[in-house]
Order: C-alpha cells, then sequence, then structure tokens
C-alpha cells in the first residue's frame, strides 16, 4: 500500500462506488451480479459468525504445508541433479516432460490415490511448488563463477566444502527467487486442488457456494483468497529478505 | 639446473583443450625463488592457460611442470592464484574473504584472524576487516584479493591480469605496493598482463607469447626498487618498444601465413 499510496486507494473506491450504483440502477439479479455491499455483508457475517475460520484454516495449512514438502524436496532434489552430473543426464528428459504436464491434471488420479480431504491437496500443492524450486536449485547451483570454483579448487576445497560454501551461497538468490515463484503458485495449487477433491477449505466452499447459486459468497471467498495470497505472497519475500540480507546489505550503501 | 635455486619450472609443457590445436605449445620456463616474471601476450595466446598448467589447475597433455623440484599433479596448495576478478565471496565479511584458505582447512584461531588483520594492513585496507566485498572500490578488492592469496606465505604468485580492469593511478599505487609485498616475502611471481608498461615495470624478465609459444624473453635489468617516475626514463620506453615490436612482428608474420 505504502508504494502505490493514496492514488491507489481512490481507484479502489471509486471501483466500488461505480459497481454498487451499477448494480442499484440495472437492478441485475444477485446471482449475477451481487452488490459491493452485499459482499460486504456476507463477508462480515462469515467472519463473526466463524463460518469462514476452519476454511481459512484448513487452506492456509495445506498452501503452507504443500508449499514447505515442495520446496524441501525441490530443493534436494535439485542439489542431488547438480552434484550428480550422470544422474542429471538420465532423468531431465522427464523432468522436463512432466513440467510441461499439467500438474492438476493429476488431482483426480491424487483422489484415487490418497482419499478425499488434505492429503491429495497438499500433494497437488506439494508437486507444483516443486518444479520452480528444482529448476532454480539447479540454475542457482551453476551460477557460481568459473574463476570462484577455480578459486576453490586452488584453495583444495573438497566437493562438500565448494557445495556448501560456494555453491549453495551463489545459488541462494536465485533458490530464494523459486521460494517466491512457489509461494503464489502455493495457494492456486491448494484452491484448485479443492475445487478437485476438498471437502472444506476456502476452494470446496467456493464450489459448495456455486452450488447454492450464492454469488455473494463467492466474491467473499475471492476476496479472503485475494488476502490470503498476499499474505503469503509477502511471507515468502519477507523469508527472501531474512535469508539474503547478507546480499542486501551490500546493494543499499553502494545505493 | 642453473646456480640459484628455482621455485617453478615447465618443461615442454603442450595443452590442448578437446577439439582444437595446442592452446600451449612446447613451453618451457625456469622462474628462480623470488623473482618477478611476467608474461605478455594478445588475448587468446595462451596466456591464461599456461598460469593455470603452472598452477595446477589443469594437467599437461605432454611435458611436466615442477614447484620445488616436486612434479604438480594436483591443484598446488603452496601457491597463491590472483584472478582476473577479484572472485570475493560477497556473503563474506573481507576478514572472512582472507581468511577463507585457512577456514577450507582447519578451524579458525584467533591467531589466524589477527594475520589476517596484519595482512590487510599490509595491503593497505587496516581496519576494513568488517566491511563486505560491495562496499569496496574496485581497487580495494584487487587488495582483498591479493591479501587473501598472501595469507598463507605461498613461496610462489600466480597473477592472472589482476589489476587490469582498474584505473592508471589505482593501478601503479597497486604495482608499487605489490612489488614492495612481493620482494619483502622473497616469493616468485608469474605475472600476466596484456600491459607492456606493466610487464616492464614489474618484471625481471618479461616473455611474450603468441599462438601457444613464448616467442620472445627480454631479461629486464632495471634497478631495484622501483619508482613509477621510471616509466618516463629512455631505457625503460626502449625496452617497452622494444618488446612492442616483438609482439607486432609475430603477429604480422602470422597474419602473412594465412
Amino acid at each position: 500500500m505504502t508504494r502505490f499510496g493514496l492514488p491507489s486507494l481512490l481507484v479502489f473506491c471509486g471501483l466500488i462506488l461505480l459497481w454498487e450504483a451499477a448494480v442499484l440502477r440495472t437492478g441485475v439479479s444477485e446471482i449475477i451480479l451481487p452488490a459491493p455491499s452485499a459482499v460486504a455483508a456476507v463477508l462480515y457475517d462469515g467472519l463473526v459468525t466463524g463460518f469462514l475460520w476452519p476454511h481459512i484454516w484448513i487452506t492456509t495449512t495445506e498452501t503452507l504445508l504443500g508449499l514447505f514438502l515442495g520446496c524441501s524436496i525441490g530443493f534436494l532434489s535439485g542439489l542431488l541433479l547438480s552434484e550428480s552430473s550422470g544422474l542429471r543426464r538420465l532423468l531431465w528428459p522427464y523432468i522436463l516432460a512432466s513440467q510441461v504436464v499439467p500438474k492438476l491434471a493429476l488431482g483426480p488420479l491424487f483422489i484415487i490415490w490418497f482419499g478425499f480431504g488434505m492429503k491429495s491437496t497438499v500433494i497437488i500443492t506439494a508437486l507444483i511448488c516443486f518444479f520452480p524450486l528444482l529448476e532454480n536449485t539447479l540454475t542457482g547451483l551453476d551460477s557460481a563463477p568459473r574463476e570462484k570454483r577455480d578459486l576453490f579448487r586452488m584453495l583444495g576445497a573438497n566437493r562438500l566444502q565448494t557445495l556448501f560454501r560456494l555453491k549453495i551461497p551463489s545459488g541462494l538468490p536465485m533458490i530464494m527467487t523459486g521460494v517466491r515463484i512457489a509461494g503464489v503458485l502455493a495457494l492456486v495449487g491448494a484452491v484448485v486442488g479443492e475445487f478437485i477433491g476438498g471437502n472444506s477449505g476456502l476452494g470446496a466452499s467456493i464450489i459448495a457456494a456455486q452450488g447454492m447459486m450464492d454469488s455473494a459468497l463467492m466474491f467473499a471467498l475471492f476476496i479472503v483468497i485475494a488476502v490470503l495470497g498476499l499474505l503469503v505472497y509477502h511471507l515468502t519475500a519477507a523469508l527472501e529478505y531474512f535469508v539474503l540480507r547478507g546480499f542486501k546489505r551490500n546493494t543499499k550503501t553502494h545505493a | 639446473m642453473q646456480t640459484e635455486p628455482t621455485f617453478l619450472t615447465l618443461l615442454d609443457v603442450t595443452y590442448s583443450y578437446r577439439t582444437t590445436a595446442a592452446v600451449v605449445d612446447t613451453v618451457s620456463w625456469c622462474i628462480p625463488k623470488g623473482a618477478v616474471h611476467c608474461l605478455v601476450g594478445r588475448s587468446g595466446c595462451g596466456k591464461t592457460t599456461l598460469l593455470k598448467l603452472a598452477a595446477g589447475l589443469l594437467l599437461p597433455d605432454t611435458g611436466a611442470v615442477w614447484h620445488n623440484e616436486i612434479p604438480v599433479t594436483a591443484p598446488a596448495s603452496d601457491v597463491g592464484f590472483v584472478f582476473q576478478t577479484p572472485c570475493l565471496l560477497e556473503w563474506l565479511s573481507v576478514l572472512d574473504n582472507v581468511l577463507l584458505p585457512i577456514s577450507l582447512t582447519q578451524s579458525v584461531q584467533k591467531a589466524d584472524r589477527d594475520k589476517a588483520n596484519a595482512v590487510l594492513g599490509l595491503v593497505g585496507l587496516e581496519g576494513y576487516g568488517y566491511r563486505y566485498p560491495e562496499q569496496l572500490s574496485g581497487g580495494q578488492q584487487s587488495r582483498v584479493a591479493l591479501a587473501r592469496a598472501l595469507i598463507t606465505d605461498p613461496a610462489c604468485l600466480l597473477m592472472d591480469e589482476p589489476f587490469a580492469a582498474l584505473d592508471a593511478l589505482t593501478r601503479e599505487e597497486l604495482q608499487d605496493d605489490f612489488l614492495h609485498l612481493v620482494h619483502a616475502h622473497n616469493t616468485s611471481v608469474l605475472f600476466v598482463t596484456h600491459d607492456i608498461p606493466e610487464a616492464v615495470y614489474l618484471g625481471d624478465k618479461v616473455a611474450v607469447m603468441e599462438g601457444g609459444k613464448i616467442v620472445s624473453e627480454t631479461p629486464i635489468s632495471l634497478n631495484r626498487p622501483r619508482r613509477p617516475d621510471l616509466k618516463y626514463n629512455d631505457q625503460f620506453n626502449i625496452l617497452c618498444r622494444n618488446i612492442r615490436g616483438a609482439m607486432a612482428a609475430r603477429h604480422t608474420r602470422h597474419r602473412g601465413a594465412a
């Protein structure tokens, strides 16, 4: 907010007013387009009565759990593939192929394997987070310049030392970018995962609201998801800042 | 072997990258202990490859490299290598960068830290230990790289155009400080550069490399210690012109042949 400031806020208020006025004037059905006031009322109600909180909690848990699992496994696989060029050559075609497969298309299969509910959604989310981390870890670890590798060889560093003291720190900015990308994808994964196989959570609630033709509730859920998305984004951005503060310190004094 | 003890010996060293013709072609060279030898040549003439062979970063296809009469088969721990770029780890403080060669082999003691501070003092960066590389100027970064190479008291320094990216005045300062340091520690030096006056100013001997071969060697008999105003002296300029001539003559012949 601070960066965009007042004008952005005014645009937002203007649009809301315009929307409200348009709904009042045209008398369009609430199923097609609910008025902002109606959406706000449903949202307020949902938060106060506590109807929304369990769903928010479940989706948040799925997102963070999936993010954590996907990032960890992606990072570790990246390490493994980057250290073993044979394994990398062997598996690369499959990794590439699995990257272009839409992961959500696997959702129905996961439901058969893992059942309805949280487990399937977490696994879908983790799978979606896995690839940006794998890719960025591989690229990041390769990003240490030739001369620095030669320096480590000159200094007699062994493989683990080169990995932990040169390659991982060099690749960290890239890896953290992967985490930020995965963070945004994680929420999408969790919500859409719930579309397919959830019985609770924000995505499942959207499907339920659709069943009841309750558009105002759907809009209220969009808002909750958007806020949740912003929170996850800022969480990963804060994590990135925290991990890279050794790098940031430098650019600050230069500016 | 000559009467003076040698540190670095290359004998008929040949090296080629997989597909191309020899990048370094039957080069032989001796650097006596405490001598500064400079190698000049155009970009791509094989100077950096020769330096890596001398360091043990590359192993020759044929021929051999000795340090102190011991054959080199792996990256050598008794030489310091200074690269074209300072190669500092930006996530470590200046002090930790200087301590890197030590921290990779053992845990760092207080004595090591004191020594690192002392070496930083030698390269003119006293009190800079807790800064970070990006907070330093290019010249200061080169000084840190030099300090990192010096902390293990190497018998020999291999320098790959370390001052090439610096402005003329900073470079002069570094050249003087560098000469002072290597003479104080009796360090052997192989210094690769494309700057002829730099080679003449620093070296006891200047060799010209062209197409993977050493095409001329010029002993530099200018008195030491050398001072920057030496660069405006006639003898200095004649040496520079001769070496320039050796490079140019060779190059014309190459082009004629092609």
